[in-house]
């Protein structure tokens, strides 16, 4: 299991230990991605987390919260996508080409997939890789 | 004989289980699928009261079945098969999580009310214009966009889903009304309206956004006003 993570720094990797809550991450990335940056914000509300990738004119996001959390709408199209744990994620497709997944309960928090631009072949390549860390 | 025998409503009881007389095995037969028709009418009037139709409330509270404490669909203690209810066409069952606590008896809304908007209300649909998306506020954070704005009227909301805005705004008539709308109207509402949607099948948080009074809605971001989710709502209006 060396290259989980991989594409992550060093310094991106130990951050993660400092989290309030657990994350979902893909272990690895499909070719064509790469990391754009990592967001956490928190404040005595509550604190988010957000693992930022592009691929092009694609974006995605790794989300991770414990607070102001919604559900994603009925978009024109719903794509199910099976993960070897959590079983059929579902994704909400906007006219806008904004996703969003289903949110997934991980230790304090919750996580979700969303982005923009994704189609159902980048999200069969990303959603079965994700591992709770 | 008042009920016809279905076979299929036997389903995995051993027919000769303990029982010695046809007769009364027959009867038992009998009682059982009258109780059966009986759960069946009550989840289907919990489900006719569970949604919103047009001109009642949106608050998806409990019918009879499920006042009763019967089991929902999938489930039900005795082992026999649950009949399922029959499906109401855009109002599916709430996925095991309880409906509003309040808001049964929000009165309709009137066409003034539709029309108008209220100063706060304003003053709302100008914070959003001018900042539709609050920082750090991504996809699925819609309650924390909504709670960006309601902040700038001076209504501090709290919890860490969606769903939770409801009963905390039904405890500021100072600041809100509730009303009851239809589906149809969701597109009407004035601007600076609250729609808090609840908690349904595979959806923990629910759902909550402003109105922008033009037939959108603003909270993660703006977008056309949802009407077609799967869940129950209620509806604010600004004083």
């Amino acid at each position: 299991m060396s290259e989980v993570l991989s594409y992550l720094s060093q310094e991106q990797r130990e951050s993660l230990n400092d989290l309030p809550f657990a994350v979902l991450l893909p272990a690895g990335l499909p070719s064509g991605w790469s990391v754009e940056g990592i967001d956490f914000d928190g404040d005595e509300e509550g604190a988010s987390f957000a693992l930022k990738l592009v691929s092009g004119t694609k974006t995605c996001a790794f989300l991770t919260s414990n607070e102001g959390i919604g559900d994603a709408v009925p978009g024109v199209k719903q794509t199910v996508h099976k993960h070897p744990e959590y079983g059929a994620i579902k994704v909400e497709h906007e006219e806008d080409g904004s996703i969003l997944s289903d949110w997934i309960e991980v230790e304090n928090g919750w996580s979700a997939v969303g982005g923009n631009g994704l189609n159902e072949t980048d999200l069969n390549q990303l959603i079965p890789q994700l591992v709770c860390f | 004989m008042a009920i016809g025998f279905n076979p299929m409503m036997m389903g995995g009881m051993n027919m000769m289980g303990g029982m010695g007389m046809m007769g009364g095995m027959s009867q038992m037969f009998m009682m059982m699928q009258m109780m059966q028709m009986m759960q069946m009418m009550m989840s289907m009037m919990g489900q006719m009261s569970g949604g919103q139709m047009n001109g009642g409330c949106g608050c998806g509270h409990q019918g009879l079945g499920g006042a009763m404490g019967m089991p929902g669909p999938g489930g039900y203690p005795g082992g026999y098969p649950m009949p399922m209810p029959m499906p109401m066409p855009g109002y599916p069952p709430m996925g095991g999580y309880p409906p509003f606590s309040g808001g049964h008896n929000a009165p309709p809304i009137g066409p003034g009310a539709l029309r108008n908007a209220t100063p706060t209300g304003r003053r709302l649909a100008q914070s959003i214009m001018n900042s539709p998306v609050p920082p750090n506020c991504r996809p699925g954070y819609c309650y924390r966009g909504v709670k960006h704005h309601l902040r700038q009227v001076g209504v501090n909301l709290t919890g860490g889903s969606a769903y939770q805005a409801a009963d905390q705004l039904a405890q500021r008539p100072d600041r809100f009304r509730e009303v009851s709308v239809s589906r149809d109207q969701l597109r009407q509402l004035p601007p600076g309206a609250v729609v808090v949607w609840n908690r349904s099948s595979g959806k923990p948080h629910g759902h909550i956004s402003i109105a922008t009074g033009d037939g959108r809605e603003a909270s993660d971001k703006i977008r056309n006003q949802i009407t077609n989710r799967a869940a129950s709502y209620r509806v604010f209006i600004p004083r």
